[in-house]
């Protein structure tokens, strides 16, 4: 096997089908009028659901679409963990390992192998209808696919990867949502220079890949170089086919739209199904030209099961830095909740406390580290995060309001939050449940181990009603 | 984003659209039913293109050719 090939989606899926349920559909499926999604939910349960392959599927000209789509390959925690290696059914044991793999920075490689490049689509017979837009929640205002955006910083070498909702406008233009972040400041530089934006929207790739687009870094780091980390190989890349080296490409995608987000332009885009579990609404979004569509033979779209689980869960690698960025500030910071323990602006953060100023400072690392989290509860070690009935406990019991809870105002917010006024700001707090260090704690009414042990359950007759 | 209700002049049916893109009023909405672009009627017209979309350049809005 050729080694741009030894990391692909498709091999990823072979190898652990059955480790993650991989269910497969060969009937005929029109996912634009939500019938996939429509099987999805019916296989839904509160801990996820499998990962379902559609093999036939409809596209907008109404034929056979070239591509196949998965669906919820992040739904479950165990195949979160198989995308990047880790054998666990325990989002913390994720959360732990992130940093390590992330660490573990590979430069590309460039090569002639370029499986994504196998069928190249440009010119007059470019036409976004052959592929299977998607229709995922009631009210979405258009067709979507959820790909990976990559990008290189004007005037530099340094590419960025983010993942952006994309809508079906006409036969070779798309809406793109971006939020205030990296793929926005380059659009910006390139925009007012009076330039587009060269972009390769990666729709399906190995899916390591898609979550080192999801993860917060340093604005210097260049994240084909965080993909080869999370991949544990470098990221195999070669020329675009329309910008040439201008836009070097991830030679073992499954298939690619290139094209540029058009500058001094916006379009009327949304809703979509998001992952406050809302629909964002319609907005101004960022329009986009495609140029060409590659794809390798038989190509798998990753697409998510937008506003279900696979698309918190596919948000694990931004969970993992908010654990990092708390704890490089406060070393005693032990777990970091998220999703499991309240909206996806709230952070949960446990410590095992010993300065009365750490709560305080473990909460201003999580909130500076992105736009995303805008409300921060902190609790000691034996506060369960993951658990909202104990995070609740600590509240209750723990907390003087007037000492306890700090408001924090002029916050730049999160686009998606329905409370937040778009591009002004919004408010936070943070509450300290934590006890005070050298506060006699009460004792927590519960009957003695030795008890049970000395008078086990076995040894008595229970009498039923 | 604040959520604005907007019904469409053509269908009668509801979209959401964010509540700055509704206070601009001059953007035609996309009813999210039937497709039709509309300018919401009751906008009181309050905010800029640039305001909303934090662009530093002056914005264009692009519509697929079939709206008219
Ligand atoms: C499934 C999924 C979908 C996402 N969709 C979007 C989106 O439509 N627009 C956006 O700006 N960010 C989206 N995000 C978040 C970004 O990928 C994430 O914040 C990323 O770090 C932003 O990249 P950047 O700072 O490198 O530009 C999504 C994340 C996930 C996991
Ligand atoms: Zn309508």
């Amino acid at each position: 096997m050729s080694p741009a090939t030894a990391s692909s989606l498709g091999d990823w899926l072979e190898k652990h089908s059955t480790a993650t349920g991989l269910l497969t559909v060969e009937d005929p499926v029109d996912p634009g009028v939500y019938e996939a999604t429509a099987i999805l939910a019916q296989l839904e349960t509160p801990s996820g659901g499998p990962p379902v392959l559609f093999a036939n599927l409809r596209n907008l000209s109404g034929e056979r679409s070239p591509a196949r789509m998965l669906f919820n390959t992040y739904s479950k925690r165990r195949s979160v963990g198989l995308a990047l290696g880790v054998e666990t059914d325990t989002w913390n044991d994720l959360l732990e390992a992130l940093p390590q793999i992330s660490a573990n920075l590979q430069k590309p490689i460039e090569t002639a192998d370029v499986p994504v490049q196998d069928t190249v689509i440009q010119g007059d017979d470019l036409d976004l209808r052959i592929l299977p837009w998607t229709r995922h929640v009631e009210m979405e205002g258009g067709l979507y696919f959820t790909p990976i955006l990559a990008a290189k910083q004007p005037g530099s070498d340094r590419y960025n990867l983010s993942w952006n909702r994309v809508t079906y406008l006409d036969p070779i233009h798309a809406g793109v949502h971006i939020s205030p972040r990296q793929l926005w400041s380059f659009q910006r530089e390139a925009e007012q220079a009076g330039d587009d934006l060269p972009v390769a929207m990666v729709l399906g790739h190995h899916p390591a890949f898609n979550l080192a687009a999801a993860a917060l870094t340093a604005i210097q780091i260049d994240e084909y170089h965080v993909a080869g980390a999370l991949m544990g190989e470098p990221l195999q890349v070669a020329p675009s086919a329309r910008f040439g080296e201008d836009l070097m490409v991830p030679a073992g995608a499954e298939m690619i739209i290139e094209g540029r987000l058009i500058a001094a332009h916006r379009v009327v885009e949304g809703p979509f199904g998001e992952y406050m579990r809302y629909l964002g609404p319609q907005k101004l979004s960022h329009l986009f030209e495609a140029d060409a569509i590659t794809f390798r033979p038989e190509p798998i779209i990753l697409e998510i099961f937008a506003g279900h689980r696979d698309h918190l869960n596919a948000h694990v690698s931004i969970h993992a830095s908010l654990l990092a960025a708390a704890r490089t500030a406060v070393p005693q910071v032990t777990r970091v909740g998220w999703f499991q323990g309240g909206g996806p602006t709230t952070a949960v953060v446990a410590l095992d406390k010993s300065a009365d100023g750490q709560p305080m400072r473990a909460a201003m690392a999580i909130l500076s580290a992105g736009n995303l989290i805008k409300q921060v509860i902190v609790v000691d070690d034996d506060i369960d995060v993951f658990d909202a009935q104990s995070v609740m406990w600590a509240i209750s019991t723990r907390v003087r309001a007037d000492e306890d809870v700090i408001m924090l105002k002029g916050l730049q917010g999160s686009l998606l939050d329905p409370s937040h006024p778009g591009f002004g700001t919004t408010a936070g707090f943070v509450i300290d449940a934590t006890w005070r260090v050298g506060q006699t704690r009460p004792p927590v009414a519960r009957v003695p181990e030795a008890a049970v042990s000395q008078f086990p359950l076995d040894a008595y007759t229970l009498k039923e009603a | 984003m604040h959520i604005k209700e907007v019904t469409c002049p053509r269908c009668g049916k509801i979209s959401v659209v964010d509540g700055g893109l509704y206070e601009i009023g001059t953007i035609r909405l996309r009813c999210t039913h039937c497709g039709f672009y509309f300018e919401p009627p009751d906008s009181p017209r309050s905010k800029t293109v640039a305001q909303v979309t934090n662009a530093n350049v002056p914005i264009t809005i692009w519509e697929p050719e079939e709206t008219a």
